[in-house]
């Protein structure tokens, strides 16, 4: 059984400054060529001030900026009870608001939204929604990140 | 050069992509650029204890081959949201493809846009994930 009174208790500030070798680390990892995930001058030629973070990059503020804060969702669910082996990740949606660059420092707010049981055919599972609102310094939201995160019994 | 909205149809495919194998080295590059050390990613012996039968790829790093099929057509700044849900595990050998098509085209908040459903498959063609984008064109 997970514990129930994390749903809207308030978690630590998740905290990530973007850098570019991580915004290139993480293109390198995924085999993405894109010229404008890796080359400065590539980006400015497509019209962009700096390289730009792939779609997935905010995954990066939930690990390392979540970790390094006591806030990572499997830190989290850990607390609250689960088998960190047995946590699955079921789904992940981001909205956009704006671009990442090199130099943007991020916030996250992580919350849990909801726990919902269901009884699956190798047993009962929780399903966890959760919400992480970022914002860069100038505190405009640039990304919202919403994930279920299944938990195994 | 981007797609055009008004020469665009429900129905249309977009350009697939089908990324090498995933290899054990790939799983390890992963873990250290997104952060997220779980186990059963890397260390056989936790994927075996998990239950899986050896390591397992991230979920986030087929996420992000599909999202390479979406920043091939559109920019990024044109993507207004992105979502999937996880439904089967990849593991290292699986030679991912990336397909999507256009299932809507609309208007919201003074842009046109369009909605995209999209899949990763492995080369025996199970699914891995299934969602979908929207796109300001």
């Amino acid at each position: 059984m997970l514990d129930h009174s994390y749903i809207g208790k308030k978690l630590p500030t998740i905290r990530y400054q973007v850098d570019a070798s991580k915004i290139r680390e993480l293109a390198l990892a995924l085999g993405d060529d894109n010229p404008i995930f890796h080359d400065k001058a590539a980006a400015q030629a497509a019209g962009y001030p700096d390289i730009v973070a792939p779609l997935t990059f905010p995954t990066l503020f939930r690990f390392w900026g979540g970790t390094a804060a006591g806030a990572e969702t499997r830190g989290i669910l850990q607390q609250m009870g689960a088998n960190v082996l047995r946590i699955l990740h079921g789904e992940e949606e981001y909205e956009y608001f704006g671009l990442l660059h090199p130099g943007d420092q991020i916030t996250g707010e992580l919350e849990i939204l909801s726990i919902e049981r269901k009884e699956g055919s190798a047993g009962p599972m929780d399903m966890v929604k959760t919400r992480a609102t970022y914002r860069k310094q100038t505190g405009e939201v640039v990304v919202i990140a919403r994930a279920t995160m299944v938990v195994r019994w | 050069m981007t797609p055009n909205y008004d020469t665009i149809q429900v129905g249309d495919e977009l350009p697939s992509l089908t990324k090498p194998p995933i290899t054990e080295v790939q799983l390890v590059r992963y873990s250290g650029a997104s952060g997220d050390f779980n186990p059963i990613h890397t260390v056989h012996q936790a994927g075996v204890e998990a239950g899986n039968n050896g390591v397992i790829a991230h979920g986030m790093l087929i996420m992000g081959f599909a999202a390479q099929m979406i920043t091939n057509w559109v920019r990024p700044e044109q993507v207004r949201k992105f979502g999937v849900r996880f439904t089967g595990i990849s593991r290292p050998g699986d030679a991912i493809t990336v397909r999507g098509k256009v299932v809507e085209k609309f208007e919201a908040d003074g842009e046109r846009r369009v909605r995209c459903e999209v899949e990763a498959v492995d080369q025996t063609g199970h699914r891995k994930l299934k969602g979908e984008f929207i796109a300001a064109l």
